[in-house]
């Protein structure tokens, strides 16, 4: 176990470094990402279609940075298994080891762009007196992530087809899930099941303690946590079920 | 002399499934019924025809994959494939290479820190063991790859086909080096379709066919019969 642990640091570690030196722009890139993104939404929504309001961009931001860390992680990890095709017929892995490399990976840059997150904010003048309850939350999505961006992984080799249907559903669960837009803007009729979308009450919830400054909802961040919780269980169950199965597959 | 036994296998068979989806499902048995014991200090060499399942057994033998019949029994050792190049990342450095290809064939950090400079010396990379892996030529990295595989020692080293590897000078270096390895006390199962590689190299043999052991025993004895099979199925398959 400690020898996997071991290995898992120092890949996390060599990829981070690999990432810096194979791009000119190096670490800087990652706090470009999404600040073109945002870019993008608010061109589309508060220039072109006058929708934004005051506040938007940084609306937007908030958004925009904690989608992307469960966007890139899921898309990301989904093949990370059967890209290791290779490797995991030479030696023995244990096979949870390859999501693993890219979500930890994420995190470490997902850190970096979320200080950048929080100083522009405070620059920006929003009062971080209930900042306190953000590792809560912060904990809550990274479970959500593991949970999705795992299942992905295990589920991708033994169902290639799979790796064709996660961007749309990926591009789907962003229109759905408040990226560019509040819950307050929707019909009545859909408000009551916008939050039962687990990444949507997320974002709602950052929005809360970030931008408006109120506690989050305690209730929801348990549900998603428990949930999220059960299906890493029952994921990291599978894959050790079938750890030597999975060379048989990935041919 | 043999020393302990480090392995034992009783009628193993392993089955892939083929064309593996909703609407068609079959398996195909690469082993079917295999059973040999391995000593410490043993050179088992692994006789057999292009898809007899030799390499499905290195795979077995290495942890990769369990088998799906028979009972495997190993010892509390360390068994690695010479994978050569193994987990190499092209944008860092030979030396970063080093630990990450070494940790995956299943050693600490501080063992392969320990045969670090054995491995750069042998592999004669110079200066370059701190360039990217991008930046060296074909023969550079199957050197470095090489290198790695045959300075750290599992206990028992598997080897499909390859002795020698790169340019001239170290293909003939390299498969120097593994031949000495093989008649020294370092256990190892080697796999070849090379009869006289095996008779020269190893101190038991075992013929493999469609997926069945036909015989297991001195090397000599084993791939005298095997070429004459071959002789016969030749003969056959020209008439």
């Amino acid at each position: 176990m400690g020898h996997w642990f071991d290995l898992l640091r120092y890949r996390v570690a060599f990829s981070l470094k690999a990432e810096a030196s194979k791009n000119f722009l190096g670490w800087a890139l990652w706090l470009i990402e999404p600040l073109l993104v945002m870019s993008v939404f608010y061109l589309v929504f508060g220039v072109f279609f006058q929708r934004g309001g005051e506040g938007f961009a940084p609306f937007l931001l908030v958004g925009i940075v904690n989608w992307l860390w469960f966007s890139s992680t899921v898309g990301r990890s989904a093949g990370s298994i059967r890209s290791a095709r290779g490797l995991i017929q030479q030696v023995y892995v244990p096979k949870v080891f390859f999501p693993l490399v890219t979500i930890l990976t994420l995190c470490v840059k997902q850190a970096v762009i979320f200080g950048l997150l929080l100083s522009l904010l405070l620059v920006l003048g929003f009062g971080a007196k209930v900042w306190v309850y953000l590792p809560l939350i912060i904990v809550v999505q990274l479970l959500l992530n593991l949970a999705v961006a795992l299942l992905a992984a295990s589920l991708v080799p033994i169902v290639p087809d799979l790796s064709v249907f996660i961007p749309p559903c990926l591009q789907m669960l962003m229109f759905c899930s408040g990226v560019f837009y509040s819950v307050e803007t929707m019909p009545e009729f859909f408000r009551e099941y916008f939050l039962f979308n687990p990444v949507a009450n997320i974002i709602h919830q950052y929005r809360q303690v970030l931008l408006d400054g109120n506690a989050p909802d305690f209730t929801a961040l348990m549900w998603i946590a428990l949930g999220s919780f059960s299906l890493i269980l029952m994921v990291i169950f599978f894959l050790m079920k079938f750890d030597r199965k999975y060379p048989r597959y990935v041919l | 002399m043999s020393g302990s036994l480090l392995i034992s296998a009783k009628n193993i068979g392993v089955d892939y499934a083929i064309g593996h989806n909703i609407f068609r499902r079959k398996t195909h048995s690469a082993l079917k019924d295999v059973s040999f014991e391995l000593h410490a200090g043993d050179s088992l060499g692994v006789i057999g025809r292009n898809g007899a399942g030799k390499s499905s057994l290195l795979k077995v033998l290495a942890g990769i994959i369990e088998p799906d019949r028979g009972t495997l029994w190993r010892g509390n050792i360390k068994t690695a494939l010479m994978a050569l190049q193994v987990g190499f990342d092209n944008e860092l450095s030979g030396l970063d290479n080093i630990l990450l290809s070494g940790m995956l064939l299943g050693f600490s950090k501080a063992e392969v820190e320990l045969r670090r400079e054995a491995i750069i010396s042998f592999a004669q990379l110079g200066e370059f063991i701190k360039h990217p892996v991008k930046t060296y030529s074909v023969g550079m990295r199957a050197r470095l790859g090489f290198s790695i595989c045959y300075e750290l020692q599992p206990e028992i080293m598997l080897i499909d086909e390859v002795l020698g590897v790169g340019d001239v000078d170290f293909r003939k270096k390299s498969s120097a080096a593994m031949r000495q390895k093989l008649s020294s006390d370092q256990t190892v199962v080697l796999v070849s379709h090379n009869a006289k590689t095996i008779n020269a190299l190893c101190n038991k043999a075992i013929w493999i066919e469609d997926g069945v052991t036909r015989m297991f025993g001195e090397p000599a004895e084993v791939v005298a019969e095997y070429q004459q099979h071959m002789l016969s199925v030749t003969d056959n398959e020209s008439r």
